[in-house]
């Protein structure tokens, strides 16, 4: 049988063999007894990853850059959350938890009961174009559907958000859009044969580098990112960590909605975990290993939904 | 890495079709193709001035509908009704320049303000339709059409209307200029200006957006009901120049001469949708445009008296061919990305 997956840990349970290719050629074939997780990774990476270690400490005497008071919504059961300039909150929880709803309901893609603020101004409700304009920036899930726009470039789809940046008066200038975004693909590594190839021919992973320069572009105050590295190889997954790290890091208050918990672990500050629409459990960096406890409480929740 | 990189997104070997351009040009070969056909068939005829400057003149109308129909294909939605709010401008035109049966007399200038007030506020009302009551943009402006239609038979009582308008404002669309037709020159500024709009313009770019991806662009900030009411809005505005650009051009009204240029405008845009950049573009459209009418004409001369069959059944024909041509690439397009993401 031949199994093909970038779920790495599948590969371990199935496979008796591996085969790694990169970059259109066979690296290497191994026993899987004989490999870890660690030399896989190096592997299909082509460099050794450490994982980088996260050395922010949010300033709990700001105000809050998002601030989020009785959120009510499909999923969604009166939340409140704040996220503080430079910090990075996760949202775990099964689907239907009110994980996956909580980044629809803030950037107006679904319609929201109950206030959310941007530093302490409103953020209306239910309009993707008011919440952009607010310094609001999110990347959707199921990019295929809700991301990308397939039949046009990368170009076009990396500055969609915000056009009018390149254009002056109502005239674009090309030029000035190109080579904004041939500076994204640069900074992103993203591997295309430039700004005008059409987007459906860009990997999965390298799709969503472009639907995260979109975002990263509009320097916003908030960074929602939705299931960020769903369907990502994994070294496209550590270049989107990075990125995140960087945008915490000038400032942004960032929300990742993940189902995956090593991420949230690798990335987080602070992880809330949900369960039937409401908060069970805040876990935040350095009490003990988080992987572990995320984990654990969502066992329980998951353990609470069999009763 | 960087040269693996490039190495690995070197673009597929071509096939001998893709290398000619027999796909993205392939109504310029078909254009081609038409001139040495009739032209050694009918060369007195056929390669006559004459019947170029003919075929220039006549195809404004369709032309400027067409545009009319590409505003809002492009957001994917379906203007239907242009050919009927086509045939309201020459009724409106006639109407109220007509001095003998119904006294307004109105001077020509003020007429086709006021026609294109009234054709606009179909679009207002389609765009509401659609955007609104959340009608599909196919149905809402047939049945919108259909309405616009039975205004039009309404006014002009069903019968052809003829002689109302100036001598000075018929100028206006039998002049020549340079020797070509002066309503060829309509067709171009307007063609330049929707082509400008298209590619040059944040607004063409959520246009095309829209169309693309209707959800993915609203999550991107794109006003995307307020692109759709806009398109439809723009086409029964360019719809009703269409009609006005007739009224000058030929002087009278029938009720047939909407409808009977919807079906040449779609197959136009279709066609041309194939051509160039694989999407609804106006050079594309104008390119299809032209080369379907130089095949009806030269078909038409081939014929001779008996030619009255032959629009219908080159445009049905063409327009089914080329689409069929569009939807193998755009399976192919899908395949390819299916293989991509799995």
């Amino acid at each position: 049988m031949v199994f093909v997956s970038h779920h790495l840990e599948e590969v371990f349970e199935i496979a008796d063999r591996v085969t790694v290719l990169r970059d259109a050629k066979v690296v290497a074939t191994v026993e899987t007894k004989e490999l870890d997780m660690s030399s896989l990774i190096e592997l299909i990476v082509g460099h050794k990853v450490t994982a980088a270690n996260v050395n922010r400490t949010v300033d709990q005497s700001l105000a809050p850059r998002l601030s989020v008071k009785n959120l009510i919504g499909p999923g969604m059961d009166n939340v409140s959350i704040d996220v503080r300039p430079g910090e990075v909150l996760g949202v775990a929880g099964l689907t239907g938890s009110g994980r996956d709803t909580l980044i629809p309901l803030l950037s107006g893609a679904i319609d929201r009961i109950g206030d959310v603020y941007i530093d302490g101004a409103v953020l209306p409700a239910g309009s993707p174009n008011a919440a952009i304009s607010a310094g609001l920036a999110f990347v959707p899930a199921d990019r295929l559907r809700n991301g990308i726009i397939s039949m046009m470039s990368v170009r076009a789809n990396t500055t969609l958000a915000n056009v009018r940046r390149n254009a002056s008066g109502s005239r674009l200038n090309h030029k000035k859009e190109k080579s904004e975004v041939n500076d994204w693909i640069g900074r992103l590594s993203v591997v295309t044969t430039g700004s005008e190839a059409p987007i459906s021919t860009l990997s999965g992973g390298n799709q969503q580098k472009i639907m995260m320069s979109r975002s990263f572009r509009l320097d916003p105050k908030v960074l929602l990112l939705d299931e960020p590295t769903q369907g990502v190889d994994i070294g496209a997954k550590e270049e989107i960590h990075t990125f995140v790290d960087s945008a915490a890091a000038t400032g942004s208050a960032v929300v990742i909605a993940s189902t995956d918990s090593g991420e949230l672990a690798r990335l987080c500050d602070r992880v809330i975990v949900m369960y039937r629409g409401q908060i069970i459990e805040t876990i935040t960096r350095g009490e003990g290993s988080m992987l572990e406890k995320i984990d654990q409480v969502l066992l329980a929740g998951s353990s609470l939904a069999h009763k | 890495m960087s040269t693996n990189e490039t190495a690995v997104m070197r673009a597929p070997k071509k096939s001998l079709l893709t290398r000619l351009g027999l796909d993205r040009f392939s109504a310029l070969y078909l254009w081609g193709v038409f001139m040495v056909i009739f032209g050694i068939w009918k060369t007195d005829t056929f390669l006559s001035w004459t019947s170029a400057k003919l075929i220039l003149g006549e195809n404004v109308s369709i032309g400027i509908l067409a545009l009319a129909f590409l505003i809002p294909f492009c957001a994917s939605t379906f203007d239907l009704s242009i050919g009927a709010v086509m045939s309201l401008s020459v009724a409106t035109m006639c109407f109220l320049s007509d001095e003998k049966s119904r006294a307004f007399n109105m001077p020509a200038g003020l007429a086709a303000v006021i026609t294109l007030l009234v054709c606009t506020t179909v679009g207002v009302i389609s765009g509401f339709v659609v955007v609104k009551l959340k009608v599909n943009s196919f149905i809402a402006t047939l049945g919108i059409g259909q309405v616009v239609s039975a205004i039009v038979l309404k006014i002009s009582f069903n019968r052809q209307i003829t002689d109302t308008f100036s001598p000075t404002f018929e100028k206006f669309g039998r002049n020549q200029y340079l020797g070509i037709p002066v309503v060829f020159y309509y067709l171009l500024i307007a063609g330049i200006v929707i082509w400008y709009i298209m590619e040059h313009t944040p607004v063409g770019r959520f246009i095309y957006a829209t169309g693309g991806n209707p959800e993915a662009a609203r999550l991107a900030g794109v006003k995307t009901d307020r692109i759709v009411w806009g398109s439809l809005i723009a086409s029964s505005f360019l719809a009703g120049v269409a009609g006005i650009v007739f009224s000058a051009k030929v002087g009278l009204f029938t009720s047939a001469t909407g409808p009977n240029y919807l079906f040449p405008a779609i197959a136009a845009v279709f066609f041309g949708a194939s051509q160039l950049k694989g999407r609804p573009n106006v050079l594309g459209t104008f390119i299809a445009l032209f080369a379907l009418a130089f095949g009806i004409k030269g078909l038409q001369l081939v014929v001779g008296t008996d030619s009255y069959w032959v629009n219908p059944m080159f445009q049905g024909t063409t327009l089914i061919i080329a689409v069929a041509l569009a939807s193998q690439k755009g399976v192919a397009r899908i395949k390819k990305r299916k293989v991509q993401t799995a």
